[in-house]
């Protein structure tokens, strides 16, 4: 089917008012802020989509992906358009790319049950605004919130800065409605729990749109209490020390909603006003008074007990928890400077267990600043902990010299993101943590599985046999 | 060439809370826990110091920059500037915090900025002293011509200097005669360059020159009698439920209320 072909056929599916093609709109959709740079610079060297198609029901995206699986078109679903690992590139010429921004429906918000239901394309600051309006939270807070679509944070398996007490997305995700490639309709119900055979949820949650669409997701919900919010923040100096009180902190049992460490180049960068050349651990408890007051006091006791560690004012900590996420405004800016200073930054978050984190962080700061050129800032934080391990989230920033807009990626980020995959992966850790796969990370998929790569790729095999979801994403070309 | 950029560190607004929008006591907002930032007009400056020492040949011009105040925060820009290849950055020592005043701030400047320096770069403007008089008062000082709104330099034929600046009537563009102060506002270019972390680790013997700041007494052009808030306090009251009719709905109802329509 050639690009005039799809079109049509779209147009008779969704109507004309629906599909769109043109140019401009086709370029900035070939592409996610995995290529910021080349976006900024108005060079695009993805195949352009044949068009982008806005779904609003269940229905037509049923349509939509059984006439794609008889047609052999791919489709690449898109929510927010805040992916960064270059999940909404369209690798396959003429895909075509489904945005679920129009299904934003809030269907329920039930205060009894503590769940909220809506349609694939509500915007999360809208449902969470909305819940908070009725003393509830969602508790799903990525940095990526003002614009994060509520389908999208499922398909990629999302985290909130508040993970340590509310868990990511697949802790809250209730129940769902998915559309899967031979065009049916899926439901998952919504109930507490059940053991009813496997939990068919993880097989949609982190899909990256590689297996199904997701049309509807519910939520848990909870209690808001932002009155009883207790902010700590600590400098100290070094890593190691760092990793130890944020794993005492999990293990000793202590679920504060933030529990964070920076480096001192990554600190120097956020908290330039009061950190000095110091390491940074932040803390904030939440929840009921008594259980936020008791949180709060047990970690002040636990890290106090570690005279490195120099306390800040909380005042600081709860400034920057004011300003911590990054809006259409902050990207428009971020565009601005990044052309006038012709220095980017990127990011590349994985996870491991303890005693893991502090030789990985070591090995990749070492071997990217021997191998890479041009850095500017190269530091990292935890920002997620669990009582076997964390994440680390390596922030890097280098001058672009000497190069096209096309030669940022292979020069830099692939070079800087292939350092982080290998140390990870060679000391048993993932390489993802909460970004994704995307098509930049597909290379180490098969390490990253190990043996359990069967299960992936069976998943691929059974669902979209005919190799039209999001091709090239998790799962590699072959 | 001896250029000298005079910088200042201002607090970045952006990350206040609201509750430090409310003026107590003090005479403006709550500032304590605002991150500093080099001010964006300085920045300019410091960023067009720079491009003219590159299109000129490096050995020709010589950088300076100069910043009242020596916070661990202003000493890291320092830092920064000497890793992007500023020859001497100088901090003016002075002691607590005091209110800005551009008269001052000029008499603070004036003893290091009458080293030689035949271009003097400053921003027009900044969070906390909207009034562009700095340069004013350094080039009456100086007796430096003065070039408001300057947005770019060039280097021009034999060694000129090209100034463009905005004025009422357009763009102006002229070539510098003589030692000049340059106030320089509405850059196009907004943004400092970054140093990379080689550059850093190469400047890192270096480092600038805490400077003592000069005696004032009895030498300010103007004596401060007293100060004044005015009563600028403004009836708000945020919309947020409902869609548009409602929300129309209620802003002409307060519109009303407030005796505005």
């Amino acid at each position: 089917m050639n690009r005039a072909e799809i079109v049509e056929s779209l147009k008779k599916i969704v109507g004309p008012d629906r599909v769109i093609t043109e140019e401009g709109l086709l370029k900035e959709a070939s592409v996610d802020r995995f290529r910021k740079y080349e976006n900024i610079c108005g060079v695009y060297t993805q195949p352009l989509p044949a068009a982008i198609l806005y779904v609003e029901k269940s229905a037509e995206v049923a349509e939509l992906l059984k006439w794609a699986s008889s047609q052999g078109v791919n489709l690449v679903p898109r929510a927010g358009v805040s992916a960064t690992e270059g999940g909404l590139e369209t690798v396959v010429p003429d895909s075509v790319v489904v945005d679920c921004s129009r299904m934003k429906r809030i269907i329920s918000i039930d205060p009894v049950n503590m769940q909220a239901t809506c349609e694939a394309g509500v915007s999360l600051q809208v449902l969470d605004d909305k819940c908070r309006a009725l003393g509830l939270t969602t508790g799903h807070s990525p940095q990526s919130k003002p614009l994060a679509l509520m389908g999208g944070l499922v398909a990629t398996r999302s985290i909130g800065q508040f993970s340590t007490l509310y868990g990511g997305i697949e802790d809250m995700l209730v129940g769902l409605e998915a559309v899967f490639p031979n065009g049916q309709i899926t439901r998952i119900k919504n109930v507490p729990r059940r053991a009813a055979g496997p939990d068919i949820r993880q097989v949609v949650l982190g899909n990256e749109g590689g297996l199904c669409y997701i049309t509807e997701v519910t939520v848990k919900l909870f209690p808001y209490y932002p009155e009883n919010n207790h902010f700590m923040g600590y400098l100290l100096a070094d890593m190691k020390l760092g990793f130890e009180i944020l794993r005492e902190v999990m293990v000793k049992g202590y679920k504060p909603s933030i529990a964070r460490l920076y480096d001192h180049e990554d600190g120097a960068y956020h908290f330039s006003h009061f950190a000095g050349d110091n390491c940074v651990l932040i803390f904030m408890a939440e929840g009921p008074a008594g259980v936020a007051q008791a949180t709060a006091a047990g970690i002040k006791a636990l890290v106090e007990a570690h005279p490195e560690c120099q306390a800040v004012d909380p005042k600081h900590i709860e400034r920057w928890f004011a300003h911590l996420n990054w809006d259409p405004k902050a990207i428009a800016e971020e565009r601005v400077e990044i052309k006038e200073t012709q220095n980017i930054g990127h990011t590349t978050e994985i996870s491991a267990n303890w005693s893991e984190l502090y030789p990985i962080y070591q090995a990749v700061i070492k071997r990217v600043r021997a191998e890479v050129p041009d850095l500017t800032l190269l530091g990292g934080h935890s920002s997620h902990g669990y009582i076997n391990g964390a994440n680390i989230y390596f922030v890097y920033y280098y001058n672009l010299v000497n190069i096209k807009p096309e030669e940022e990626i292979s020069k830099y980020h692939l070079a800087i993101k292939k350092i982080i995959v290998e140390e990870t992966l060679a000391r048993g850790g993932s390489m993802c943590h909460h970004h994704g796969v995307g098509k930049h990370r597909v290379a180490w998929i098969k390490e990253e599985y190990g043996s359990s790569y069967y299960i992936l790729k069976t998943l691929k095999e059974a669902f979209d046999p005919n190799k039209i979801m999001n091709m090239g994403d998790i799962w590699p070309i072959e | 060439m001896r250029v000298l950029v005079c910088f200042k560190m201002v607090p970045k607004l952006e990350d206040l809370l609201d509750e430090d929008w409310q003026v107590g006591e003090g005479l403006g907002p709550e500032l304590s826990y605002a991150k500093m930032i080099i001010n964006p007009d300085d920045q300019s400056a410091l960023e067009l110091a720079l491009r003219l020492r590159e299109a000129r040949s490096p050995e020709e011009t010589y950088l300076a920059a100069l910043s009242l105040g020596h916070s661990d925060q202003a000493r890291r820009v320092a830092q920064s500037l000497l890793a992007l290849g500023f020859n001497q950055v100088g901090l003016i020592s002075r002691d607590g915090q005091e209110p800005f005043a551009p008269d001052v701030a000029a008499l603070r400047l004036w003893p290091w900025a009458q080293r030689d320096f035949q271009l003097i770069l400053t921003g027009a403007r900044s969070a906390d002293g909207q009034n562009g008089l700095t340069a004013m008062y350094l080039a009456e000082l100086l007796a430096y011509r003065l070039i408001t709104e300057v947005i770019e330099l060039r280097a021009g034929a034999g060694g000129k200097i090209e100034v463009e600046s905005l004025s009422d009537e357009g763009l102006v563009s002229q070539n510098l005669l003589g030692p000049s102060v340059l106030s320089v506002g509405n850059a196009p270019s907004a943004f400092l360059r970054v140093p990379s972390l080689k550059d850093r680790l190469k400047s890192a013997p270096l480092a600038p020159e805490i400077l003592a700041g000069p005696q004032l007494a009895g030498d300010s052009f103007a004596e401060l009698v007293g100060l004044e808030r005015p009563d600028r306090r403004r009836q708000t009251r945020l919309v947020s439920e409902g869609g548009a009719e409602e929300k129309a709905a209620l802003i002409l109802k307060a519109l009303n209320d407030w005796g505005l329509r």
